[in-house]
């Protein structure tokens, strides 16, 4: 494992955890955000 | 031999049978009007909806070309996924649930009715630009797909060319025919799927037989060594460069009609987007890193390849046993095949919902329509074969930049009827759309792209004409929608 180089880990690796992290949080994000127009009632 | 090749034949047909049942299947639950032929009722749930979505997005490029992009350039090819994750994030969660939400409220039924509607554009100029913007490119796209097929059958299983686009377009006229927009639906889920399963089991498979992750890269650093860097064995700006032009890419994804197409049939504009999301992410992250380790999987196995995009299919054929390759050929197929379905039920709902009903002054019934729209459809499958066989230069240099053209033309314009409604009117949204379609495809003709990606200019220039021009004509003709007067 001690040859592989770092950016190669970190794409392969971090690349697929950093995507989930960041779908993780906008999809919180936006259903937040959608529970706070219904509630005031925002038309489009 | 001989019976290997039987094999693999024999399990392609069984796909092909399986895929053409299933449509037919998926029309026999419809009726006979437009708002089921063409949007299944607005009832597809997250699985199917986020499914289809990724599938048509992807098409057969991500066997073909993301493979042999890999199978050349190595690890860079990674960079793609946070890039197709910030589009598809942008495309899915942002502008998903706001267009399902006031396209079901417009009763529109398309991209460009919506765009119709949204502006409460009586003179119908939107509409016929955006449609006629549409036709142009994708006419040619269709025959492109056919083309992809053409060429794959042809490496794979040795297949005559032409006939492999004949039997393409066929089973896809065939089941659209039958089954429509829930055909489309639920063979692109299936497809999906099975593009999915490949892309996630096989590059697997493949790194435990070459001795494990350590072993694999070994491997492919001692061939080469630049394809274990970021940017190609480039750095300082070129590097940069390399990579922002990347991550721009994905943003490509929002103004895409075949696609946008999936958020006017879902079955909410809620929860159908938070669990679509996953599905969708899952689809990205299999597929990217899939693709990519397969073309560099093809790098060890098969390193003096002439043609790199050759690299997944040639691999396969060199490796795997008959049914497995039967199976994969068919995982291809399918992923074209999603994508040729999408755009032609875009194509057909363009003419005959669209341009019929502005130009036609006879009035149909809504089962009249849709006989109509089935005419049309064989129209466009004999169309788009005939060019495929024909292969004219001139007509395939549209598709190059097809998708850049619908992205800087409809993404902008999008956005802004979806946000900022008040700050848009018609002819800030024709001249928009017109320049945006216009500075993509100069860009591209000048040989410019080689430095910007087209869309980017494209979209720049779109968006400063479309607020340039709607400042500078009669404000009193700012007549976006006002939603609440019309019936759902």
């Amino acid at each position: 494992m001690n040859q592989i180089p770092f950016i190669v880990q970190a794409l392969f690796i971090g690349g697929p955890i950093f995507c989930i992290v960041l779908y993780g949080i906008s999809i919180h994000l936006v259903k937040k955000h959608h529970e706070k127009e219904y509630k005031e009632g925002v038309e489009d | 031999m001989i019976t290997s090749s039987l094999i693999i034949v024999g399990v392609f047909i069984l796909y092909l049978l399986a895929i053409f049942y299933l449509g037919v299947l998926a029309g026999k639950g419809m009726n006979d009007n437009e708002e089921s032929y063409f949007l299944g009722n607005r009832s597809f749930g997250f699985y199917s909806s986020a499914m289809s979505s990724a599938a048509t997005d992807t098409s057969g490029w991500i066997f073909i070309g993301a493979a042999g992009y890999a199978y050349v350039s190595g690890a860079e090819f990674m960079w793609m996924l946070p890039a197709y994750a910030f589009g598809g994030i942008l495309s899915w969660l942002i502008v998903g649930p706001a267009l399902r939400r006031q396209s079901s409220k417009l009763g529109a039924r398309d991209l460009a009715d919506y765009f119709e509607k949204k502006l409460n554009d009586k003179t119908h100029l939107i509409k016929v630009t955006a449609t006629c913007i549409i036709i142009l490119f994708f006419i040619p796209y269709l025959g492109s797909q056919l083309t992809a097929a053409g060429k794959t059958m042809n490496v794979v299983m040795n297949m005559d060319y032409n006939l492999a686009m004949v039997i393409t377009a066929v089973v896809v006229v065939a089941y659209c025919f039958f089954g429509g927009y829930r055909a489309v639906m639920w063979t692109d889920t299936f497809q999906g799927t099975l593009m999915i399963l490949i892309l996630g089991a096989l590059p697997v498979y493949l790194i435990f037989s070459l001795g494990g992750w350590g072993a694999f890269w070994g491997q492919l650093l001692a061939i080469d060594p630049i394809l274990g860097t970021a940017a190609s064995g480039k750095s300082g700006a070129l590097a940069f460069g390399l990579v922002f032009g990347m991550m721009v890419m994905g943003l490509g994804t929002v103004g895409q009609p075949q696609n946008l197409q999936r958020y006017f049939t879902t079955k909410d504009a809620t929860e159908t987007f938070y669990k679509g999301m996953w599905v969708k992410a899952a689809f990205n992250i299999i597929s990217m890193t899939g693709a990519c380790l397969l073309g560099l999987a093809a790098r060890i196995y098969l390193p003096n390849l002439t043609d790199s995009e050759n690299a997944f299919p040639a691999l396969v054929y060199e490796l795997m046993p008959p049914v497995i390759i039967g199976i994969i050929i068919a995982g291809i197929f399918a992923a074209i095949q999603s994508t040729y379905s999408s755009q032609l039920l875009v194509v057909v709902q363009s003419i005959g919902d669209d341009l019929m009903k502005v130009f036609s002054k006879k009035q149909r019934s809504s089962k009249e329509s849709v006989n109509l729209s089935r005419l049309i459809m064989i129209g466009m499958g004999i169309l788009s074969l005939g060019l495929a066989l024909i292969n004219l230069d001139t007509v395939f240099k549209l598709i190059l930049y097809a998708q850049s053209v619908m992205a800087a033309a409809f993404g902008p314009l999008l956005l802004m009827l979806l946000f900022w409604p008040s700050r848009v009117n018609k002819w800030g949204s024709f001249s928009g759309m017109v320049t945006g379609a216009f500075v993509t495809s100069v860009w591209y003709a000048t040989g410019m792209s080689e430095y910007v990606w087209e869309i980017v200019p494209g979209s720049l220039s779109a968006i400063l004409v479309l607020l340039l021009v709607t400042k500078l004509t009669n404000k009193k003709e700012l007549t976006f929608t006002e939603e609440k007067k019309v019936k759902s």
